[in-house]
């Protein structure tokens, strides 16, 4: 018997454990273009998303590039309006926020518990702010500090966390390398002392050499202060060596989320196993054949009908992909996957 | 492909654009009231006649009425008749006056699309030598020097001083735009194209200098300098082709800067074109005329650029409405 | 944190020295040059215009002097010494600037003219209240060594009228920017941020307002208010509390009106640009209000080439303006201007010795619009050397 991820959600005996939990989330974006913005088009780029996120616990979001990793991201953050749905966020104070719904003061309480480093590092940095304004800026912005030496002993000490130097305050974005600026922006995100970090490709435009390290600070940040991560990728070597669970998404649907053993190991959905096909085995013995998909990513917004990879899916489709909309069902412990064809 | 969504949107936009110039236009004339009808018969005139002229001119309707029965003359083409030169039609009086005008503001385009298109493209191929230094010396210059004082200086210096060249020749205009005319009157309005064309010039040449650098740039013309194509090749070919669309696109721009200059420049050189026909209207409280006068000049320049859109579109189809 | 850390206690000793001796030389200069002033106006208030042909060259060269050490401090300070321990974008900006000589030349002309303009009553030789009083045995002669200049066609000082005529200027000119710009950043920043029908309603009125040549829309306006005996009334009732004559006031409304297009496209576009980029919403994440994003994060980065754009278009005021009274139409005649003095000069062009009345108050016009226009071009270049230029 099979439930879906919400009926398992309500079911779960360790709620306490939980961090946030998103329940069916929705983004749509409206797209007007013809004379004078009369025609009107949705762009469904976050599509009924839910997942829950424990207490120091990583998940890792893949998809390819449009498949709305990103605006997943700013919406559980809020930086773009929710169509609908539920963000419940348990703060260290045991109390529990709905993100969508929040008021103003709620939201600071939020600001505090949540916050997001950028893709691109060059462009998440103000180039006409110094550094010291732009670590100091969560301290400005939500009243943490009394005076303004109290504001640079603390991003002094988030300089010093993320491995930057004192003297390196004065400076302006344009003065550092790209992993330095990354860092900045993760001494941004920490400065408020949080308890979940969303990070959206962190490495991605970085050199491989400097990747390496971004991501050893992350594993340590995130054990010195007992952090939560979200952490987007498009690269599946990256997003296993960091987290517990994995989620997969596809043209705004999240088609497969575990264990990230599990999915690692055994992927069940078709789009994972032919994302996976493509990663080096680190066990030789174990034989993987490579599945290459074609065609392009569908436009989200008129997405194919029924199941959302059937115009690529290199398994035999049956009725149910043309028509249905498939559900997460649990067809495994801690493995739920969206395909009619797995149960 | 013709991209005919395109062309409607803008020939949708040009359309509101006349209307609000109209708009302004109207409201800048019949709003202020300076009793033309009084001023057109004199202080002594009695006041039934000036109500009579008042009714004739339709100067008694409320405002609304006015502003819509002259939109509705206006596009039947009945454009009334002045109000200071009694009894001459506005059509009649802008025909006699529009050639001479456009003949030197043509002329002075002319003259600065070819002044500034080999100057602003020596000037970036030798970038930061004396002569890039000096075309933007000049440019500078040229842009900064007010029209009407370099028309003086013309006056001064070439016309009295040397004796180079006539100043006030009244050429009759049915032959500026015949054959040989066209060509041989140059001579005579040589100060006032040069004067109105300068600034046209400084302003190209610093657009062509600049659209060239970028285009210099680009990772093709290396590419094409390092296959050993020619240098002179390199340039002619690819840069000039760049570097004239900004040139090209600002023809409707330049028009504009045209009119304006000739409102003063004709001032100096004691022309009876469109420029000095505006301020005397404008002091005279001429309302048919200046009201013509904006919108006909207007929709010329709407057109204009226009046109250079949509054949810009027509080429390069990935232009598209802002 | 000490201020140059980079800096060795020795180095740093060299330098406070060094900036102390830059400090003491300018000040002495400074002194110097006031001091030549006093003497100057002394002598012609004691000794009539007697000996004060030479005081004035002493004083021209003073005020020379002054400048050269002026810009070789400044020099000194932000790119010698400091650049070499500490790259700061003011410092990088100011060893640019300096390297554009044009530029250079744009900020002393520009610096000049408004000190003469401010110091005018101090600095102009003669006294030009009634300087339309009738014709005298000085009427329109040529330049010589009491009036440098030569004299207008009623024998009142040109020069004393050139150096009264920079007011005029520079008032339209800076005050029709600082309001159009002012205009222009708050209706960008709306438009920009807001977008929807707001935005669409702003950019068609821009449209418009675009369709006109800025001088004829001007003019037409002028012609309005000055035609309407009830607005013509209210502006000037304003003009007069503000203490400004009325016709004059009316030309600074109407100039004023539609000076704020360039602004706000330049504002418009960097919004909708800047709005994009992923500080935004870094911000954003941390609770930002909308305030504090259009100031801190976008206005911060659009200010460039406002900048810029409103320096040049000191230039293009001033010629407006002076176009403007050229036509009779701006300043009140009784209010000395180059426009007006030109006017005057255009009655007698094709009298060559009558010509100073042409050539010095086109030069003085021409060189302040020049100025304005190198020096915004300088900063252009100085500020952001990527910057596209946008001539239009
Ligand atoms: N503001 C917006 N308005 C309209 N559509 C948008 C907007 N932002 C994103 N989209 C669309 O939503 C979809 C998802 O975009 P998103 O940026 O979230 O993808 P992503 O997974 O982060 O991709 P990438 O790996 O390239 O960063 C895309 O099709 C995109 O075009
Ligand atoms: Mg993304």
């Amino acid at each position: 018997m099979s439930k879906t991820l919400s009926n398992h959600m309500k079911m779960k005996k360790d709620q306490e454990n939980i961090r946030l939990s998103v329940k069916n989330l929705k983004k749509y974006f409206k797209e007007t273009s013809g004379f004078m913005g009369r025609n009107v088009e949705l762009v469904k780029a976050v599509d009924d998303v839910s997942f829950s996120l424990g207490k120091n616990e990583t998940i890792g979001v893949v998809g390819e590039s449009g498949c709305g990793k990103t605006t997943l991201g700013k919406t559980v953050m809020r930086i773009l309006e929710p169509t609908s749905g539920k963000i419940l966020l348990n703060t260290r104070e045991n109390e529990t926020i709905d993100i969508v719904e929040a008021e103003k003061e709620q939201m600071k309480k939020v600001r505090k518990e949540m916050q997001m480093v950028f893709q691109d590092p060059k462009s998440s940095l103000n180039p006409r702010m110094s550094i010291k304004d732009i670590v100091g800026e969560p301290f400005d912005i939500l009243n943490l500090v009394e005076s303004k030496k109290e504001k640079e002993g603390k991003v002094l000490d988030a300089l010093e966390r993320v491995g930057l130097k004192p003297e390196h305050m004065e400076r302006y974005p344009h003065e550092f390398s790209g992993g330095q600026k990354q860092r900045i922006g993760i001494a941004r995100a920490l400065a408020v002392n949080p308890s979940i970090l969303l990070l959206d490709e962190p490495t991605s435009a970085l050199d491989v050499s400097v990747q390496a390290k971004i991501l050893n600070l992350l594993n340590k940040i995130k054990r010195d202060l007992k952090l939560s991560f979200i952490f987007i990728s498009h690269d599946l070597g990256v997003v296993y060596h960091m987290s517990e669970k994995i989620m997969v998404m596809y043209l705004g649907k999240v088609v497969e989320f575990g264990d990230s053993e599990k999915i690692y190991h055994n992927p069940q959905h078709p789009y994972t196993k032919s994302l996976f096909s493509s990663l080096p085995v680190p066990d030789p013995r174990e034989k993987r054949k490579r599945i290459e998909i074609d065609g392009d990513l569908p436009s989200p917004k008129n997405p194919p009908e029924g199941c959302r990879f059937n115009t690529r899916c290199f398994e035999e489709l049956n009725e149910e992909c043309k028509k249905r909309i498939p559900p997460l069902r649990e067809i495994q412990d801690g493995h739920w996957v969206a395909c009619p064809q797995k149960r | 492909m013709v991209n005919k969504e395109y062309i409607l949107k803008r020939l949708g936009l040009a359309v509101l654009v006349m209307f609000g110039v109209y708009t302004i236009g109207f409201t800048l004339t019949f709003v202020a009231p300076g009793n033309p009808a009084q001023a057109a018969l004199g202080q002594k005139a009695n006041k039934e006649a000036v109500e009579a002229l008042e009714e004739q001119w339709g100067l008694n309707e409320p405002l609304p009425v006015q502003y819509k029965n002259y939109l509705i003359n206006f596009i039947n083409l009945d454009w009334g008749e002045s109000f200071r030169y009694r009894g001459e039609s506005v059509t009649g009086i802008l025909a006699s006056r529009y050639p001479k005008t456009m003949y030197y503001a043509v002329w002075s385009l002319v003259f600065a699309i070819v002044m500034s298109i080999p100057l602003g493209l020596i000037a970036a191929y030798k970038q930061n030598t004396w002569v890039d230094n000096l075309s933007v010396l000049v440019s500078q210059v040229g842009i900064s020097i007010p029209n009407f004082w370099l028309g003086m200086l013309i006056i001064a210096i070439l016309a009295v001083w040397l004796d180079l060249i006539s100043v006030v020749p009244d050429v009759p205009t049915g032959s500026l735009w015949s054959f040989p005319g066209f060509f041989t009157h140059v001579t005579d309005y040589f100060g006032i194209i040069i004067t109105l064309g300068t600034a046209l010039m400084a302003r190209n040449t610093r657009m062509t200098r600049s659209s060239t650098l970028d285009v210099l740039s680009e990772e093709y013309i290396t590419m094409a300098r390092a296959k050993g194509l020619k240098e002179r090749t390199v340039v002619l070919k690819h840069a000039l082709r760049n570097a004239l669309i900004p040139v090209v696109t600002s023809i409707g721009f330049n028009l504009l800067l045209l009119f304006g200059g000739a409102v003063v420049v004709e001032t100096v050189f004691g022309l009876n074109g469109i420029g000095k026909l505006y301020i005397d209207s404008i002091i005279r409280r001429d309302y048919p005329i200046i009201i013509a006068l904006l919108l006909t000049y207007t929709i010329g320049v709407v057109f204009v650029n226009l046109i250079i859109d949509i054949s810009y579109s027509v080429i390069d189809p990935r232009v598209q409405l802002r | 944190m000490p201020k140059y850390e980079r800096l060795s206690p020795e180095e740093l000793e060299v330098y406070e020295e060094f900036k102390r001796k830059e400090n003491q030389k300018i000040g002495a200069v400074f002194l110097v040059v006031v001091f030549v002033f006093i003497l100057t106006k002394w002598f012609l208030l004691t000794r009539g215009n007697i000996d004060s042909i030479l005081l004035r060259y002493i004083g021209v060269g003073a005020y020379l002097l002054f400048f050269y050490f002026f810009l070789k401090n400044i020099y000194r300070w932000y790119s010698d010494v400091n650049y070499r321990y500490r790259a700061n974008p003011i410092k990088r900006f100011f060893n640019r600037f300096y390297k554009n000589k044009l530029a250079v030349f744009g900020l002393f002309v520009a610096i000049t003219i408004i000190i003469l303009a401010v110091f005018a009553p101090m600095l102009a030789p003669y006294n030009v209240d009634n300087y339309q009083s009738s014709w005298t045995k000085f009427s329109m002669i040529p330049p010589t060594k009491r009036h440098v200049f030569g004299a207008t066609n009623a024998g009142a000082d040109l020069f004393s009228l050139c150096l009264y005529g920079a007011r005029i200027a520079l008032t339209f000119g800076i005050g029709v920017t600082a309001i159009g710009v002012s205009i222009g950043i708050v209706l960008g920043l709306i438009a920009g941020y807001y977008g929807g029908w707001i935005d669409r309603f702003l950019q068609y009125l821009n449209d418009v307002v675009m369709a006109f040549p800025f001088l004829v829309l001007v003019i037409t306006v002028m012609g309005a208010l000055l035609a309407n005996p009830a607005l013509r009334e209210s502006v000037t009732q304003i003009g007069n509390f503000l203490n400004v004559p009325g016709k004059l006031f009316i030309a600074f409304v109407a100039l004023s009106l539609f000076g704020w297009t360039g602004a706000y496209r330049l504002i418009r576009g960097k919004v909708f640009s800047v709005r994009e980029e992923e500080y935004i919403d870094a911000a954003k994440s941390l609770g930002a209000s909308n305030r504090v994003i259009m100031t801190k994060h976008i206005l911060r980065n659009s200010l460039t080439p406002v900048i810029v754009q409103a320096s040049i278009s000191v230039g293009g005021y001033i010629i407006t303006a002076a176009s403007l009274t050229f036509l009779g139409l701006g300043a009140n005649p009784s209010i000395p201007s180059w426009g007006r003095l030109l006017s005057q000069g255009n009655a007698y062009v094709t009298q060559l010795r009558y010509f100073h009345l042409t050539l010095f108050p086109g030069l003085f016009l021409t060189m302040t619009v020049l100025a304005f226009t190198t020096l915004g071009d300088g900063l252009r270049d100085a500020l952001d050397p990527t910057m596209r230029r946008n001539d239009q």
